[in-house]
Formats: C-alpha cells, structure tokens, sequence
C-alpha cells in the first residue's frame, strides 16, 4: 500500500506543468559620456538624438543628461546627429557587427568593435574611446568634450 | 578541569570509535547471493513523453531499456532512446533532434527477503553519447535601423556524458515492475559550432550546463526465460 501511495504521488508531481516565459534577446548600445571642456561649467545639457535617415523616428528627445545610449546599425557606420541644447553636431561611427547566440531561450542579438569616431565641432569639441567594444552590457565607450553654451543663448 | 574535560572528551571520541568499528564488523554479509531474476526485462520509460511539463519548449521522446541479472545483483543495462525540443517564440524558432544510447549497469542494494522477491533498490553507472541535429529554422533581432532576420541550416553535432543512478524496481504483478531513478549527468565531450551554439543534447538535456539532474520513470516487463540452462 505504501508503495502504490508513494508511485501515485510521483505520478502526480509529474502531471503539474508551468507556462513557458521567454525573455527577449539582450541589446548592445553604444553608451556615450558627456563632459565640459570648461571644468567650472557644471552645466548638464539637454540631448536629443536621432539617426541619419531616420528623421521621422527620434530616438532620445530633450533628456537633460550626460549619459545616453545610442543603437548602433547593421551597416559599416552609423550616423547620428545629436542635439545639445539645440546645437546640433553630427557623429558618425565605423564599427564592425557581430552576431551573437545568446540562447535558444532569448535569441540573437548584434555585439560591435568601434574602429572609428567623426563629429562635427558645433557643440562637440573632442572625443576619446573608452572602451571599444559594444557589448549586451552597457558601459562607457565614448566620452565626448563638449564646449559650454555661447552666452547669447545662455 | 580543562585537563578532566579533555580526557573526557577524548575517552568519548574513543569509545565512538571503538562502537562504530565493532558495528562494521558485525554488519553481516548479505544472504542473498543469488540470481533473482531470471530472463531479460525489457522496460519503457514513461517520463519521456511528458517532458514538456516541466521543460521550457516542447521537448519530448522516447526511452527503452534492457537489462539482466547477469550475476547475483549485478545488472548490466542499455537504454536507448529519441528525443526533440523545439523552442518557438517571438525572436527564435529553434529545434534539435537525435538518438541517444546509454550503457551501463545497476547494483542492487536492497537484501531480498526470499528467493521470489524481485524489488530492488539499485545505485547505477551510465556512459551515454549522442547523435543529433539542430536548426533555428528563423530568428530575428529588433533594431532601431531596421530589423534582422535570418536563419541557419541543420547542424550535426555529438556529445557524450556519463550518469550516476539511484533508483527503485518494484514488481507489483507477476513479472510487471514500475520503477524511478534519479539521475545526475556529467558531460564528457560535445562538438560544438560558433554559431548558434548546442543548445540541447538529446538524452543529456541542456548543453550549456556540464551537470544536469533528470529523473525517470518507467514501467518494467521481464521475459521469464532462464538463458542460463
């Protein structure tokens, strides 16, 4: 009797089933750094950003903030022009892509190598490549120097 | 009083010792060295069909197994089986198919009572490997410049593991068994791609981990011929 009982209860224990969850697939973005090239300027502009071509799709509007990600494209390069406080510069990026097998679980997802950087000097006025790799684990890659507001508008 | 207390302590560990050393040799030899099953059982295991409910995906198969008292207690065993998972959701269709064999043996702990008790209680060894395919018949990745898609062909790949059993066997009609075991696998070697990786190996479970637990659950018939005359 004790055997038929323990048999039941493993049978039962076999029968309770659970939903299946699916994550979706991790995203690299590019993480970009903002910094005044005037130490006393303490000043954190607003950003907005949107990709070259894609200008009815903005991607960042009117954040006031000196940390923002941006997607990188499929492609060789991906240009963006980026607004701070209203002064627009354009950035382009070359990058190699690769695609990578997160798992069967949540999918594929791009990781990229930043090779090289090109800005306009409008509001931006250097850049430095902290760390080249584009990974599912956002970090800083590029600083970008950042001349304060002429005082006509500010 | 901390020299009494340390001679105490140390006269205690002593006799522990000497009781645990007098137990072990009067543990008696088991009696029951002899064959108690004759013929060949042939068995099912039921828990592969079911394997959905408590995976991720749709993963199901098929299991059989053999096994003989070849020497009292000692039961040399071969399972073999078939087994599919396939992972459909919004950013992947993945699927992996293939055979698996397993060969080993069981020793069975349990002393029997009689010469007719066939039960056992058994702790077991198993070298399994695996032939198998897999394919993401689609997958796409969301992109702010466009979505990706793509798919990749059918990829072979092998892998080998080996198994430590524990389990029951327990006759509840003439020569009909229903049995469970648990089981801990310990990935030997796997063919592996760039991409995707292996994600499943059939028989093993999920190719990512090098230790898995599974267990089974199986329904037992023996053919009671006696191949030993």
């Amino acid at each position: 009797m004790k055997k038929n009982l323990l048999y039941i209860s493993i049978l039962i224990g076999l029968a309770i089933s659970c939903d299946d969850v699916y994550e979706q697939p991790p995203q690299a973005f590019l993480e970009i750094a903002l910094e005044n090239v005037d130490s006393l300027d303490n000043s954190t502009p607003k950003v907005s950003a949107y990709g070259i071509g894609m200008e009815d799709s903005i991607w960042l509007y009117q954040q006031t903030t000196d940390l923002f990600l941006l997607p990188l494209s499929l492609e060789e390069t991906t240009s963006f022009v980026i607004l701070l406080d209203s002064i627009a510069d354009t950035l382009r990026i070359t990058h190699e892509t690769e695609l990578v097998f997160e798992s069967a679980e949540t999918g594929f997802y791009n990781e990229f190598k930043i090779l090289d950087v090109d800005h306009s000097y409008n509001r931006i006025d250097d850049y430095a490549v902290t760390d080249s790799l584009v990974t599912k684990t956002w970090h800083e890659n590029i600083k970008l120097y950042i001349n304060s507001l002429p005082d006509s508008i500010n | 009083m901390k020299i009494l207390s340390f001679t105490l302590i140390l006269s205690l560990i002593a006799l522990i010792s000497f009781g645990q050393e007098r137990e072990l040799k009067l543990k008696p030899k088991r009696k029951d060295n002899f064959i108690h099953m004759d013929g060949l059982r042939v068995g099912m295991d039921l828990s592969r069909s079911l394997q959905h409910f408590w995976n991720k995906g749709n993963r199901y198969g098929t299991e059989f197994s053999i096994d003989m008292e070849l020497i009292p207690n000692l039961y040399p065993t071969l399972e073999t089986g078939w087994e599919k998972l396939r992972l459909t959701q919004d950013y992947l269709d993945y699927s992996s198919s293939g055979s698996y064999t397993k060969i080993g043996f069981d020793y069975n702990i349990l002393v029997a009572e009689n010469r007719q008790d066939m039960d056992m209680v058994y702790v077991g060894l198993r070298y399994g490997f695996t032939l198998a395919n897999q394919q993401v018949k689609s997958f796409y990745v969301p992109n702010y410049w466009g979505d990706f898609s793509g798919s990749f062909d059918k990829q072979n790949y092998s892998a080998q593991w080996t198994e430590i059993v524990f389990g029951m066997k327990g006759e509840v009609l003439k020569n009909f068994f229903i049995g469970w075991s648990i089981r801990g696998k310990l990935k030997l070697g796997q063919k592996d791609f760039d991409l995707p990786h292996v994600y499943f190996n059939p028989g093993f479970g999920p190719a990512e981990k090098k230790f898995n637990f599974d267990f089974s659950y199986s329904v037992y018939y023996n053919f009671p011929f006696n191949f030993r005359k």
